[in-house]
């Protein structure tokens, strides 16, 4: 795999810490450097400063108190962040179209397939 | 000439006549409760006994020379000239009405008469009647028949908005020329539910009086008042010192005086012993006031209306349950979906380490492990659908699509998630069937599923195809366990579950078959079991409609 100081930085923002943790040990396994928030502020003030930017995002729907499509439309509205894939992840299979409609670039429904995730990521980041 | 000087002076000593007979008479006929009345040929009144002052306010003599039907009820005249005609017609005849005659006052009276013809009776040589005063019971057989419409009317709907017009359309003109409801809102302050007027030019006025002067909540009259006490206030007459009093502005005044209102009451509206609101009828009509009987028909509405105002709450409060209940079974899925998401996640993780460091036989037990996450996967979306299904809230869609291809893919599903006994499939349905695809792949592996629970290991399960006139089968066979007979007819209940004394019970049959037969059902076809008994396996099968326009043989076009 790749070594650490060139491996890709994934940030997976979800409010449950069970499938955060999950996600990290699925994603460390195949080299990539993950960072994980609980919190739906921490990717909205995403700022290109010292430690920089994600290479993807991995992003819950139905965040607590928040609404993960509208951080991703800010997101992709920002200059800045503009570039950087999101995958957005729920347990409503149905909002696959409407991440869609905010400029998500994926989409996986839980529970998902780990090897599905890891192929996603792969095509995205 | 002088024959009719002989006639009036016949007339003349019959009338003395009878003055010398009443005066015999005179207390009978002072106390009668009845008017009683002699005519002539024409109609003309000759006579009126003492009691008329008493019944109809007119002084006995008063009424002498005019004619009957001056009196009566303009709607009521042809049928009683009618009636006089064909009682002149027989000598001796005789005859009962009913009609309505005007009171001195003005006012309208509803008689019950009896006549006869005894203008060639020498002694009496008139028509003679007896009419008594029926109008409280005509109003009594007519306000018993309001209150059944009223309660007909009020108790059709159980929504709202519809109570509320209702009850205004009973209101107004019947009991009040206008008529408003409100209702006490959470907030604790009244909203207006509905407003009628007779006149509908002066609807526009109430509306501006009632939203420049919203009710005060601390007054210790009005309808804060009503709503807690639950008791009406009943004003019989309004006056112009009460007008100056309740109104704010000179404007105020200017509306309510142009209202003409003449009287008013107000009747709590009581749900479960709390008052949550009011109905108000005022009279703007000078002729008109709300009467003590307006009053307890008025309670009486009120009361109808509660009642209606009950079940619609019970009924809304129902649904918001049911809907309550929908949420919970939406979020706890939700909710479940989430500790199988890491779940899987941390067994497919050790599962590719394990794979990855050659350890196969505990790659194979992590990959049955996974499996079963799928199960409880699959268990969790039933349950969401059973709750969808249960309130018609299930998608369907409506396409054509090959049955054969939906039940290859069911298997190859079946197939990827490792299960590794055979599964056959034979025959065809020949022609596109018109459904929801993925319901009908649903429903296939749920019946997939249930052969394969209860077959042996070496026992195969097998998918038969067969082409019809109108629509296609589907049935899937196994070699298993079989079901009884008396099993047999429950079998598609919601949570059916044949219980075994030998403990070989069928888990899990319960919902997946149910939501099987609910799709079927869905797309009109129908689900059958049939089983020869225990040990003899089972076969269940189930048809769906051909495409429009393919089906061979005579298409009705229903599907």
């Amino acid at each position: 795999m790749a070594a650490s100081g060139s491996s890709k930085k994934i940030l997976v923002v979800d409010d449950d810490p069970d499938i955060l943790d999950a996600i990290q040990f699925a994603l460390e396994d195949e080299g990539y450097a993950v960072a994980t928030s609980e919190k739906g502020e921490y990717a909205e003030n995403l700022r290109d400063d010292n430690g920089g930017l994600p290479d993807l995002i991995i992003l819950d729907v139905l965040l607590s108190g928040k609404d993960g499509r509208l951080i991703c439309r800010k997101l992709k509205g920002q200059e800045e962040t503009r570039h950087i894939p999101i995958i957005m992840i729920s347990a409503h299979p149905g909002a696959d179209r409407s991440v869609r409609e905010v400029g998500a670039d994926d989409f996986l429904a839980k529970p998902f397939e780990v090897d599905a995730l890891l192929a996603k990521v792969a095509r995205y980041v | 000439m002088a024959a009719d000087g002989a006639r009036v002076g016949q007339r003349t000593d019959r009338l003395r006549t009878l003055k010398r007979g009443e005066e015999r008479f005179r207390p009978l006929l002072e106390h009668s409760f009845e008017v009683i009345a002699l005519l002539d040929r024409a109609g003309v009144i000759l006579y009126t006994g003492p009691s008329t002052r008493r019944l109809l306010g007119y002084a006995p003599d008063e009424l002498v020379g005019r004619n009957a039907l001056e009196l009566i009820h303009p709607d009521d005249r042809e049928a009683i000239a009618a009636a006089l005609a064909s009682l002149l017609a027989e000598p001796g005849e005789s005859g009962a009405a009913e009609y309505r005659l005007r009171h001195q006052d003005g006012s309208w009276r509803w008689m019950e008469g009896a006549w006869a013809n005894l203008l060639d009776d020498a002694a009496v040589g008139a028509i003679v009647g007896n009419s008594r005063d029926v109008t409280d019971r005509k109003a009594l057989e007519s306000n018993l028949s309001y209150l059944a419409r009223a309660s007909k009317l009020l108790s059709a709907s159980l929504d709202f908005d519809t109570i509320w017009r209702n009850l205004t359309e009973l209101a107004v003109p019947h009991i009040a020329d206008w008529c408003a409801v409100d209702v006490l809102h959470e907030r604790g302050v009244f909203d207006i539910a509905a407003i009628a007027h007779r006149d509908p030019e002066k609807l526009a006025l109430v509306k501006e009086y009632r939203e420049a002067n919203p009710i005060d909540m601390s007054a210790e009259f009005g309808l804060p008042v009503i709503v807690t006490t639950k008791r009406p206030e009943y004003i019989p007459l309004i006056t112009d010192e009460l007008l100056v009093a309740i109104s704010k502005t000179a404007r105020d005044l200017e509306v309510v005086r142009s209202l003409g209102m003449t009287s008013a009451l107000s009747v709590p509206l009581v749900v479960r012993d709390r008052g949550i609101g009011a109905i108000t009828f005022v009279t703007s009509d000078s002729r008109r006031r709300l009467t003590e009987t307006d009053v307890a028909m008025a309670e009486e509405l009120a009361a109808r209306a509660s009642l209606a105002l009950e079940n619609a709450t019970l009924y809304a409060e129902a649904r918001g349950a049911v809907a309550l209940r929908d949420d919970f079974i939406a979020v706890a899925s939700h909710e479940l979906k989430t500790p199988i998401t890491s779940l899987k996640m941390y067994t497919q993780v050790l599962g590719n380490r394990t794979a990855r460091a050659g350890d196969e036989r505990t790659s194979r037990l992590l990959a049955k492990m996974d499996a079963q996450t799928n199960k409880l996967t699959r268990l969790v979306n039933d349950l969401l659908d059973v709750s969808r299904m249960r309130h018609g809230r299930l998608e369907f869609y409506d396409e054509a699509f090959d049955l054969g291809e939906v039940v290859a893919e069911a298997v190859e599903h079946l197939r990827l998630t490792g299960e590794e006994r055979e599964m056959r499939v034979e025959g065809e349905a020949a022609r596109p069937v018109r459904g929801d695809r993925d319901r009908v792949g649903q429903a296939l592996t749920n019946l997939l599923t249930n052969a394969l629970k209860f077959s042996a290991p070496s026992e195969a399960v097998v998918v038969r195809l067969t082409p019809g006139t109108a629509e296609a089968t589907v049935s899937v066979r196994d070699f298993g366990i079989g079901i009884e007979e008396e099993h047999q007819r429950r079998l598609f209940e919601r949570f059916y579950r044949v219980d075994d004394p030998d403990e070989r019970t069928y888990p899990g049959l319960g919902i997946g078959l149910f939501i099987a037969n609910e799709i079927v059902t869905r797309h009109g076809g129908v689900m059958r079991v049939a089983s020869a008994g225990k040990g003899q396996g089972a076969e269940f099968s189930f048809t769906l409609p051909y495409e429009r326009g393919t089906a061979g043989g005579t298409d009705t076009g229903d599907h």
